[in-house]
């Protein structure tokens, strides 16, 4: 055998350098890194190199059974040895296949390892059929999840090829097609059959229970949950039997029930949780039967609503421990370790540490069993009327019952603390009384706790728990305060799809508020969500979506949504965008690209979106997509894309326009992000002009007329965006004007709530009516069209009237007058911050734009002059994103020689003079700023 | 003998390249094999053939934390962080999990073995099988039929 030692001194940094050893005792880690120089000086000696064939070989297999298959598959791959070690029977006495694909050929490639095997779980009908291949004839337990499908042939030959079958589950999915048959089967098969577990079987008849009661001396415990109908009175017969659960099962006739099971000599637990046992079945039982000591009744209308009316009419139990709804069950369960000090909040844990009487262990994983199944299903089905359940003990039972040291019950703890928080499932709304209960109960530390387990079902269901929780802000912090984020990190790199699709969820759940986005980038969470997306790409919706929804998130901040292009995040989520057919994902890839664009001139992400091929391209074919969100998501990213020249142009160019105007026209009924959104990206593409015509060829100004009506002000302020851009040009302006939008644009700008809205509704209508239409001649043609025939004076007049008054309404008459009164610098200053519209300053214009606005300075209406120098002075001031560049436009087009005209004017309303005066003062401060 | 007639009942060790440290007696006993050495009643220094002094420092720190651990002078869960996060530096991706292995086999210390075990395990965790004999260092050492096998037998696993 040839293998290398291992040196693990040879990466020491100080080699070769002698110090002298510590004086003793050694005790501080200081002291230990003196020594660990020490060690140094030995390179190259070998004497204390490190060698694996040192290692016994139970160590080995100790370390192998810490994997999980595929680690121990690639342990086991890497030599020889290895090899052998890994195929050790203690390895593989019992086997969860539960994350595999169990099928045929999977467990003909196990069977040589499996010739001691003695417990099974797997999921999935098809590999209930393939457990025989296994060729494991000493099986004793047999599980299986999610078998629907189980026919009585399957189940009739697992009987017949495990003799030895001791414990047999089916469940909890319903086992509809079983029949009597097959049980009768399992009963003759198994003699030495213990436990028989079946979920939703739709009849068993006398017949099979009789055959169990016959054939199988053994059987001490009988669950049939959830079915559709049992011979109660055969269960009786089944001498041997101890613990009995029929949860959830219907039509049973409850009289013959019980005077059936008072008989049982040797039944100690019996679960009859979410059914119509009646009061009196269970007076009966309780107080008949010898040996009963424990019975479950969770959930059982007709049991509460006895309690509501005497609530004492189940307090003589004849020391027998009921447990209702009501009932203070930690105390009650107390009451089993009679004799003994037991507390009782902790009493799962004291028992299980401490008790060794089996009698009593022996009913409490019977009760950790049947109390995870039924508030599993009560949490799932979430009745009404059961807060005070979960708040006052349900959520820390959960909590006790997932320190189970029963798999299974764990898994069902968990999931049940993810599903009863979550109280409206199709607006995931998490109860926030019901989080914080989990969390006062200190659960949140456990479950993380319980993440980190190397059981991977248990893991994931732990981590959808913390993913459902966090939804709850109160609880997101405490996640992140215990670690959490780091936890949930590193298993969304697991290879197990399931633990990787829930911890991306509760990294998409903490990324929602501010807090902890820079927290889950710091902790490698954008990279981990990134390769997610790498790793699953091929159909696995679950863990994509989350896992774009998160970094959508996390784009959101400016400094992760640099971290999410340098992980590679960007070609990722273009990847999804352009590929993945699930609209759930296409929504969140949209808006993830949506957020990484919307970080403008911060960083460039906006421009490389747009340099990723085909993302323009895939963005434009999700704005028809038959989803409303993806659609919502893709026209916002289109958005904020277009802000980009480049980008602009090129959605332009793969057809955005077309798709845009279509997408506008089609969401009059639609949500108002939408509506917002499909203005938005319009508005944005409208900034050239070529675009801007485009648009109107398209016939894009009737839909955005008819969303510049909206009541909704973000959706009315974007339309009104992109009318003003398109009235521009004068086709566009005449075609609002025959559409109807002058109406609509004098009435934001005179009742809006929203000044940038009712500014550019302003500047819409003063492109339109500044000349250029009656210089192009065309209003001949306007009167023609005799359909829509407007009265343009009409028109003109009224929305001359409206200019007005926006302008010269925008700020107290009597500044103006003190400002006119002297041209104190100070005065100035006072109106143009009395005047500024903050939003204003983001706009930008061009060159033309800027030109019109001078043109419009030497107008005829002295309306029309006072709004031109009202909008340069907007575009102007000192701390508008755009003032420098604007300022720059209008020196190179010799505009303060008119502006001074203006301003010293005659004829000119005193506000516009002041106006001019404002723009010209802008004008000299860029100019002293752009000298210094 | 020696250190039965010592009050303090301190003992020497010394490490396979010949450094001497002195322990608590109590805290050494937590290696079943110097508890052995000590009830014999073997002269200072124990020699340990197979624990370099760097490793050794950190074991025998390890002790004197359990012992402060069982004298409730900390808590359990701060022992739990300083075996993670100093001596099996479970936080890095070449901690020195595989060295406290290796030491605390040879000096037969189950508390140690089990949770340099548990480390190790975390850090092999996904690795493909390349990757897991570079953390090693061992060699591969199938034919290459016998690998193809061994690739069947496991595919299962990678699904």
């Amino acid at each position: 055998m040839s293998r290398r030692v291992r040196r693990r001194v040879a990466q020491s940094k100080d080699k070769g350098k002698v110090v002298i050893p510590p004086p003793f005792p050694l005790a501080s880690s200081e002291e230990c890194e003196i020594a660990g120089t020490v060690a140094g000086s030995d390179v190259g000696s070998g004497e204390d190199a490190v060698d694996w064939t040192t290692l016994p070989d139970d160590t080995v297999v100790q370390l192998f059974s810490c994997l999980n298959y595929r680690d121990r598959a690639s342990l086991a791959s890497t030599c020889r040895t290895w090899r052998f070690l890994g195929s050790s029977p203690c390895l593989w006495t019992s086997i969860d296949l539960r994350a595999h694909r169990f099928d045929a050929d999977t467990a003909a490639a196990l069977a040589a390892r499996c010739g001691v095997l003695r417990r099974v779980r797997f999921r999935g009908s098809y590999s209930a059929a393939a457990v025989i291949n296994l060729r494991a004839h000493g099986l004793r337990e047999i599980a299986g999840d999610c078998c629907r499908d189980i026919t009585d042939a399957t189940l009739a030959v697992l009987a017949a090829r495990h003799e030895a079958l001791e414990h047999l589950q089916i469940g909890p999915d319903p086992c509809e097609r079983i029949t009597s048959d097959a049980i009768r089967h399992v009963a003759m098969c198994c003699s030495r059959l213990r436990q028989l577990r079946l979920s939703g079987v739709r009849e068993i008849d006398g017949d099979a229970v009789g055959a169990l009661a016959k054939s199988c001396p053994c059987l001490e415990e009988i669950a049939f949950l959830d079915c559709g109908s049992i011979d109660e009175g055969a269960l009786g017969r089944v001498q041997s039997l101890r613990f009995l659960s029929v949860a959830g099962s219907r039509n049973l006739k409850w009289a013959t029930a019980s005077l059936a099971w008072v008989k049982l000599p040797n039944l100690v637990g019996l679960d009859v949780s979410r059914t119509d046992v009646s009061p009196g079945a269970v007076l009966k039982l309780i107080s008949v039967s010898k040996s009963l000591k424990v019975m479950c009744a969770l959930n059982c209308a007709l049991l509460e609503e006895e309690e509501r009316q005497d609530p004492l009419a189940f307090s003589n139990t004849k020391g027998k421990m009921l447990l209702t709804i009501s009932a203070d069950i930690f105390k009650r369960v107390a009451s089993l370790f009679a004799g003994s000090v037991v507390k009782e909040q902790t009493v799962f844990d004291g028992w299980r540490t401490k008790n060794k009487d089996k009698n009593i262990s022996d009913i409490m994983i019977w009760l950790e069993w049947v109390l995870s199944q039924s508030l599993l299903r009560i949490s799932e089905t979430n009745p009404l009327g059961l807060d005070g359940f979960w708040l006052k003990q349900g959520a820390a039972v959960l909590l006790s019952l997932v320190k189970s040291s029963q798999e299974d019950v764990q898994e069902r703890a968990a999931t049940a603390l993810a599903t009863f928080v979550v109280i409206d499932d199709e607006h995931a709304t998490v109860d926030a009384e019901r989080a914080e209960a989990v969390m006062r109960n200190s659960g949140i530390p456990l479950l993380l706790q319980l993440a980190r387990c190397y059981l991977e079902g248990v893991q994931s269901e732990a981590a959808k728990a913390i993913a459902n929780l966090s939804v709850n802000a109160k609880v997101a912090k405490a996640v992140a305060d215990e670690g959490g984020i780091t936890i949930l990190t590193d298993l969304a790199k697991s290879m197990n799809r399931m633990v990787a699709e829930e911890a991306a969820g509760g990294l998409w759940n903490l990324s929602v508020g501010e807090e902890h986005k820079v927290a889950i980038a710091e902790a490698g969470g954008v990279k981990a969500l990134v390769d997610l997306i790498f790793k699953w790409h091929a159909g696995i919706d679950g863990v994509l979506e989350r896992a774009a929804g998160a970094l959508a998130n996390l784009a959101a901040d400016d400094k992760c949504s640099v971290e999410v292009t340098m992980a590679g995040g960007l070609h990722a989520l273009v990847m999804l965008a352009r590929s993945c057919k699930v609209e759930g994902v296409q929504e969140q890839a949209a808006r993830a690209l949506a957020n990484l664009a919307a970080h403008g001139d911060n960083n460039s992400n906006n421009a490389a979106v747009g340099q990723e091929a085909g993302a323009l391209e895939a963005l434009v074919q999700l704005t028809s997509s038959q989803n409303e969100g993806v659609r919502q998501e893709a026209a916002g990213a289109l958005w904020n894309l277009s802000f980009d020249d480049r980008n602009r142009e090129a959605i332009a160019a793969v057809g955005g326009i077309r798709a845009l105007v279509a997408l506008a026209q089609a969401c009059s009924n639609a949500s108002q992000g939408l509506q917002e959104r499909a203005a938005g990206a319009l508005w944005g593409l409208s900034v050239s002009e070529a675009n801007s015509i485009a648009i109107g060829q398209e016939g894009g100004v009737a839909p955005l007329i008819a969303l510049a009506r909206s009541e909704v002000e973000d959706v009315h302020e974007t339309a009104a965006g992109a009318l003003w851009n398109l009235a521009f040009n004068s086709g566009n302006a005449l075609c609002i004007i025959e559409e109807g939008g002058v109406a609509t644009l004098v009435r934001l700008c005179s009742s809006s709530g929203s000044k940038m809205a009712r500014f550019m509704a302003t500047l819409a209508l003063a492109y339109m009516f500044d000349r250029r239409i009656d210089e192009m001649a065309v209003v001949g043609s306007l009167s023609e069209s005799s359909s829509k025939s407007v009265n343009f004076d009409g028109a003109r007049r009224m929305a001359l009237k409206h200019i007005e008054a926006f302008v010269l309404k925008s700020s107290d008459p009597q500044v103006f007058s003190a400002a006119a009164a002297s041209s104190a610098p100070a005065a100035l200053l006072q109106v143009a911050e009395a005047v500024r519209i903050q939003e204003a300053g983001n706009l930008r214009c061009s060159g033309s734009e800027v030109a019109r606005f001078v043109a419009m300075l030497r107008n005829p209406s002295s309306i029309l002059r006072a709004c031109a120098s009202f909008a340069l002075l907007q575009f102007t001031l000192p701390g508008g994103r755009h003032a420098m560049h604007h300022a720059g436009l209008l020196q190179k087009a010799g505009a303060a020689r008119v502006l001074r005209s203006a301003a010293a004017a005659a004829t000119a309303l005193i506000e516009a003079k002041i106006f001019a005066r404002i723009v010209l003062r802008n004008l000299e401060h860029h100019q002293l700023e752009a000298s210094i | 003998m020696e250190t039965s007639t010592c009050s303090k009942k301190i003992v020497q060790l010394r490490s396979s390249d010949g450094q001497l440290f002195e322990v608590d007696e109590e805290a050494a006993m937590s290696s079943e094999i110097l508890k052995n050495m000590i009830e014999m009643g073997m002269p200072s220094p124990l020699p340990l053939y197979e624990v370099d002094a760097t490793t050794l420092a950190m074991i025998v720190e390890s002790w004197n934390r359990r012992l402060q651990e069982k004298r409730g002078e900390i808590t359990e869960a701060e022992l739990e962080r300083w075996e993670e996060e100093e001596l099996l530096k479970s936080k890095e991706p070449d901690g020195d999990a595989i060295c406290v292995l290796l030491a605390a086999n040879y000096l037969e210390d189950e508390h140690l073995i089990d949770r340099a075990g548990e480390a190790i395990a975390h850090h092999i965790k996904d690795m493909t099988v390349e990757e897991v004999r570079d953390y090693f260092e061992i060699e591969n050492d199938f034919e290459r039929e016998e690998e193809e096998k061994v690739f069947q037998q496991n595919a299962w696993a990678f699904h």
